[in-house]
């Protein structure tokens, strides 16, 4: 099964040659989102969140022409702290060079700690987000349009089985079955996903 | 295949997960799952781990920013996810019936909506006026996707009548309970003030008085609802709201209440609420009773003590699973400040298993009001008994040896006698108690600084014991050799700035965290030498200063700040911060506005060089434009943005700007504006919602990503119009590409109608820009609506747009007497005062030397936390809560100062100074004090003037500030003898 956008080790020696467009496509449709959900938490506007994706992608590409596989460092692990650092990074470089005033001064330490502890914990909620997504949208093409609804009713949109049932004219019984078996496929998907970062 | 089954088949369940087919093929097994129980929770636990289900639940779910990307972040997007929660609010407001009061945003029954207080989890929360009994209520909405789901609506009505039956000061009051068409809707009291999570976030930890207050009177809610049969079920501090001005503390949101004999509400697989302060049995998903509120309350105790919850997880199932499993990290590890015995009552309450906590929520109540009266009154009342001694076998037994295991250890009989001897010490008898800012004896030495007697003292605390416990703590924290002060010398203490403060011995520097500070001395430094030259930067005759710490690289004797809090010079080098900025000429080195700064040969912005740009011909517009441009090039930042006309380059507002050849909103041409009167009219709110207009039309800019509406006022609409781009392109000069789609609309008294987008693209693409564009409307309709109300009355009046300015201000929408609750009578002053008030506040606005010495007494009385003494005005030596004597003439170069910081254009001065509101104070001679919260942002909550025979006290406010100034006739002359 190779139809996953997979961050994965062969994946990074197409990245590192600069003609494998298709690959790069590829890496950037992971993190794009990830990187702009975060930028947007942290109140950034659309275009300058957008700004910062492609900053941080950037620095990315940048430096992952430079990493050598280290024996031991999972790649998604170093990633995640390219990442990270480009981001810190980028939001310590403020766009305004106004002074902040009035007595309400927090230490520079920690509030730089602050932000990188935030920083890479938003990182791993967000990095996870989108791979139930990517796996979400592959589970639902992969089956019928009923036992997806079960599973989206129920689980996503929170509402009672019997509500589902009745609005997709199925029994419970069917809805319970049919959004069990979507999950036990979305997460083999994710796991798959996961296994592919090693 | 498709044998039938009478049992139970786990085998069957297997095959039925793991087969690749996509149709729903196994009925037998559906038919069995109709009816078993038990073979419905196997399925799930068998498809995929709770972790699983949970993580599909939680980040599945559409978030936020789905709506407002216009870029294709999609790709992972899943379809059908349109209840995101702004819609959610839209679609309430949506339903409301429309009022005649432009204030006012809807009506609902008899109620007249007037705002949005929040999002509960079962609906939304408006803030309303009750016409028929002149008082304000917050009514709960339900959601109106769940409106329609009749399982949510019995929850509703149940929680509506769970809530109503509780009365008691510490659980909100339910007026009424109705329903129209809208679906059901709760009318409760409106509570003033804000829940205790923003205190939370706003102060830190809280004091030990504090917690038990509000612990107790919460634990006296929880008790009253026990008492009904009903269980909370989501106890957090987002839920505890906090009365204005009283002291006290109410229950809200019995969203997930429900009595303890109604069980018909099945689990459906997901959670619901913030799991942080969950019980461990809800965590499991187990049947719960009080004593899970009590854990709930345990765990909002240590976060009060702590300032963070006690379990943190990066997802919610994490959060559950260390509530289920692990320990806190102890109390006193985090604040060592908590008395051990409120340590052991938290812990107690959140022990993993419900039967060693409490039994009810009135014996906690109960337990913390003896600790509380014993805090305020140690001398005369004592700790409840069974925390006191050990004598008492049964009653100590009771609350300590049943603590889980783990425990107790802990609390060993001499942390016990510790406890004691600790709740003495920190809680002296009262002559020791802070000094607050009017006491007699009290010297205020500004910057927050007060002296009284030998010793100073900061926010209530002397400033060489205020951090003595955790200094080391905090020094290996900061990995920096910090020693707090000792042996300060009173008489001789000087505040520098909010930062650096010094005696005739040595410098002090002060660190703050949220809710503690430490005074550290800075042994390098020189004493005599030692000045502050900017925000947390100062020099001595050996070092420059920044943040605490010396900057060894810079030379003291030529230091210069350059822009402050980023850049400095000195004769050799420039730095941007700790770096030195490469190949900068010290000597031209200076600042122009936002991050541009020049010396004689570059332009830089930041710490960067803008390459190409000349400095001689480069012009930056405004302080909050990033854009900056010579007569070749233009830059936003670093980027060069190439196919403008440079030398005609202007930034309007945003990313919206001009050239000679068009008119640009994100890098896109906007249709037959005409560049050369282009201009921004007025901001339509404070988030950089504008107005802009050529000379034959008008524009509305909206900040989400920059769009841009042409629109046109009719005698009764104003209709919208706007292209829309495709992203990632920018075209100048001219158009390569052509918008994807047009959209109109047309808003009148009732709202939007006619909306339409038109485009060639696919109906399903085509679909979701109409969505897009129906939130956007939506979300932006007060803007919009006030952009109508402005072009309308300018159309009456024919006056030219430039006169809309000043009313297109924000001035009515958040009048400053919110703020004010007052007892006091202010009226119009006459029309001779008011002149003068204008005078001076055009006089500061322009630095207008002349008319300012005219105006100010020789010797103004400035009280404590003038603005002044912000902009280096010394503050006096001596100084009480009434402030102290300034000579005018020194007063001179702050103000100075002040009107450099934000220069008013001169054109607009006489708009801007028309905003202030003057309002006359009825006084009498004697003191005026001014009520608590008076100003709300003064640190020393009360200002005194003294005012004698035909004084005048006025207030000049605008929404977000004011001054307080006190004339005095002298030789027929009205001068400002006093000002805060």
């Amino acid at each position: 099964m190779t139809e996953f956008p997979e961050t994965r080790s062969t994946l990074l020696k197409q990245i590192r040659s600069p003609v494998n467009r298709e690959a790069w496509e590829e890496f950037m449709l992971v993190y794009r989102p990830v990187i702009y959900r975060i930028a947007r938490r942290r109140g950034m506007q659309d275009a300058d969140a957008q700004d910062l994706v492609q900053t941080v992608l950037m620095r990315v590409s940048g430096a992952i022409e430079r990493w050598e596989k280290e024996p031991g460092t999972r790649f998604r692990h170093w990633l995640r702290r390219v990442v990270k650092n480009a981001i810190v990074t980028a939001f310590s470089r403020a766009p305004k060079d106004a002074a902040a005033g009035g007595s309400d001064i927090q230490n520079l330490i920690a509030e730089q700690r602050d932000a990188a502890n935030a920083v890479e914990q938003e990182l791993g909620i967000e990095f996870l987000r989108e791979q139930y997504l990517r796996a979400a949208k592959r589970v639902q093409t992969d089956v019928s349009e009923d036992m997806w609804r079960a599973f989206e009713l129920t689980v996503i949109d929170g509402k009672p089985c019997g509500e589902a049932a009745a609005l997709i004219g199925k029994s419970v019984g069917t809805v319970y079955a049919a959004r069990s078996r979507v999950m036990r496929r979305l997460r083999d998907h994710v796991q798959r996903l996961e296994q592919g970062g090693s | 295949m498709n044998k039938k089954i009478d049992g139970c088949n786990h085998q069957r369940i297997d095959d039925f997960l793991n087969s690749p087919s996509a149709a729903l093929d196994d009925p037998q097994l559906f038919d069995h799952l109709d009816s078993c129980a038990d073979c419905r929770e196997q399925i799930e636990l068998r498809a995929a781990e709770r972790e699983c289900w949970l993580n599909a639940v939680e980040l599945l779910k559409p978030t936020e920013f789905d709506h407002a990307s216009s870029a294709d972040y999609s790709a992972a997007t899943l379809g059908h996810r349109r209840t995101s929660q702004p819609v959610a609010i839209q679609s309430v407001i949506d339903m409301l019936a429309p009022t005649d009061d432009p204030n006012r945003i809807g009506r609902l029954g008899g109620y007249e909506i007037s705002g949005i207080v929040g999002i509960g989890g079962m609906g939304v929360v408006l803030k309303a006026i009750d016409p028929a009994l002149d008082r304000v209520v917050a009514i709960k909405v339900m959601a109106p996707h769940l409106a329609n789901n009749a399982t949510a609506r019995r929850r509703f009505s149940r929680e509506a009548k769970a809530a109503a039956a509780v009365l008691h000061p510490n659980v909100i009051p339910i007026h009424s309970v109705s329903s129209d068409a809208a679906g059901p809707y709760l009318v409760m009291a409106y509570i003033r003030g804000g829940s205790l999570q923003k205190r939370l976030d706003r102060e830190g930890p809280l004091s030990t008085v504090e917690i038990l207050r509000i612990g107790s009177q919460v634990a006296a809610g929880l008790a009253a609802a026990h008492e009904q049969g009903l269980i909370h079920r989501d106890i957090k501090p987002e839920n505890i709201l906090l009365e204005e001005g009283v002291e006290r503390v109410t229950l809200t949101d019995f969203g997930l209440a429900r009595a303890v004999d109604d069980t018909s509400v099945t689990r459906e697989g997901t959670i619901a609420g913030t799991p942080q302060y969950m019980s461990p049995e809800q965590a499991r998903g187990e049947p719960v009773d009080q004593r899970s509120d009590l854990f709930s309350l345990g765990s909002v105790l240590y976060t009060l003590c702590t300032g963070r919850p006690p379990f943190r997880a990066e997802s919610s199932y994490g959060v559950m699973r260390r509530i289920s499993d692990e320990r806190a990290t102890p109390i006193r590890e985090l604040n060592p400040d908590i008395p051990t015995w409120l340590v052991g009552i938290i812990e107690k309450l959140m022990s993993k298993e419900k039967d060693q906590r409490f039994d009810f929520a009135s014996e906690v109540r109960e337990l913390l009001e003896a600790c509380l009266s014993h805090v305020q009154q140690p001398t005369t009342v004592n700790l409840p008994a069974q925390l006191s001694t050990k004598k008492n076998r049964t009653i100590g037994k009771h609350l300590f040896l049943n603590l889980s295991s783990r425990s107790i250890g802990v609390l060993s009989m001499l942390s016990l006698l510790t406890a004691i001897v600790l709740g003495i010490l920190i809680f002296p008898g009262a002559s020791e108690l802070p000094p607050r800012a009017n006491d007699v004896d009290t010297e205020i030495l500004g910057h927050g600084y007060a002296r009284k007697g030998d010793f100073i003292f900061f926010d209530g605390q002397r400033i060489d014991q205020a951090g003595k416990n955790d200094i080391d703590d905090f020094a290996r924290f900061t990995e920096l050799e910090l020693r707090l002060c000792a042996d300060v010398d009173a008489a001789s203490f000087k505040a520098l700035s909010d930062e650096y403060s010094k005696d005739k011995n040595k410098v002090y520097y002060k660190w703050i965290s949220p809710g503690r500070f430490w005074v550290v001395e800075l042994p390098q430094a020189d004493v005599a030498s030692f000045e502050v030259l900017g925000f947390n930067f100062a020099k001595d005759s050996k070092n420059v200063w920044w943040y605490g710490r010396p900057l060894p690289e810079v030379d003291p004797l030529t230091v210069v700040l350059v822009n402050d809090g980023f850049v400095w010079k000195d004769a050799t080098n420039v730095w941007y911060q700790h770096k030195i900025i490469p190949g900068a000429d010290a000597k031209t080195f200076r600042h122009l506005e936002q991050a541009f700064y020049r010396d004689a040969n570059q332009v830089y912005w930041s710490d960067s060089r803008l390459n190409g740009a000349n400095p001689d011909a480069f012009r930056t517009f405004g302080d909050d434009s990033p854009f900056g441009a010579d007569r070749l090039g233009v830059w936003k930042g670093t980027t060069q943005i190439v196919g403008l006309d440079a030398a005609t380059f202007e930034a309007v507002h945003q990313s919206v700007y001009k050239d000679k050849n068009g008119v640009y909103a994100n890098g896109h041409p906007i249709e037959n504006a005409d560049p050369q009167t282009f201009r921004k009219v007025a901001d339509l709110d404070q988030n950089f919602t504008a107005l802009l207009a050529d000379e034959d039309h008008y524009y509305v800019f909206l900040p989400f990503r920059g769009e841009i509406y042409l629109v046109t006022p009719t005698t009764d609409s104003l209709k919208v119009k706007r292209q829309i781009w495709p992203t990632g392109t920018t075209q100048h000069p001219t158009p390569k590409v052509d918008p994807i789609a047009i959209s109109t609309a047309e808003i009148v008294d009732a709202g939007w109608r006619k909306q339409k987008v038109i485009s060639n693209l696919a109906s399903e693409a085509t679909q979701l820009l109409e969505d897009q564009e129906t939130y956007l409307l939506n979300l932006y309709k007060p803007q919009f609506t006030k952009a109508w109300g402005l072009l309308r009355n300018g159309q009456n009046q024919e006056s030219s747009v430039a006169e809309n300015v000043s009313e297109a201000q924000p001035a009515e929408e958040n009048p400053a007497s919110e703020a004010w609750r007052t007892d006091t009578t202010l009226r119009e002053p006459s029309a001779e005062i008011t002149a003068l008030a204008k005078a001076l506040i055009r006089a500061s606005f322009q630095y207008d030397e002349q008319m300012l010495k005219e105006i100010y007494s020789p010797e103004v009385q400035l009280l404590p936390g003038n603005r002044l003494f912000q902009y280096g005005l010394e503050v006096p030596e001596k100084m009480s809560a009434f402030g102290g004597l300034v000579k005018r003439d020194n007063m001179l170069t702050a103000l100075e100062k002040q009107a450099g910081r934000d220069p008013v254009p001169g054109s607009i001065v006489a708009q801007i100074v028309d905003m202030f509101r003057i309002e006359q104070f009825e006084v009498a001679k004697g003191e005026f004090v001014t009520e608590p919260n008076q100003p709300s942002d003064s640190q020393y909550g009360k200002l005194r003037f003294t005012i004698e025979d035909n004084d005048v006290l006025l207030k000049v406010s605008v929404p977000s500030a004011f001054r307080f100034l006190q004339l005095r006739k002298t030789d027929e002359q009205w001068k400002v003898v006093a000002e805060y």
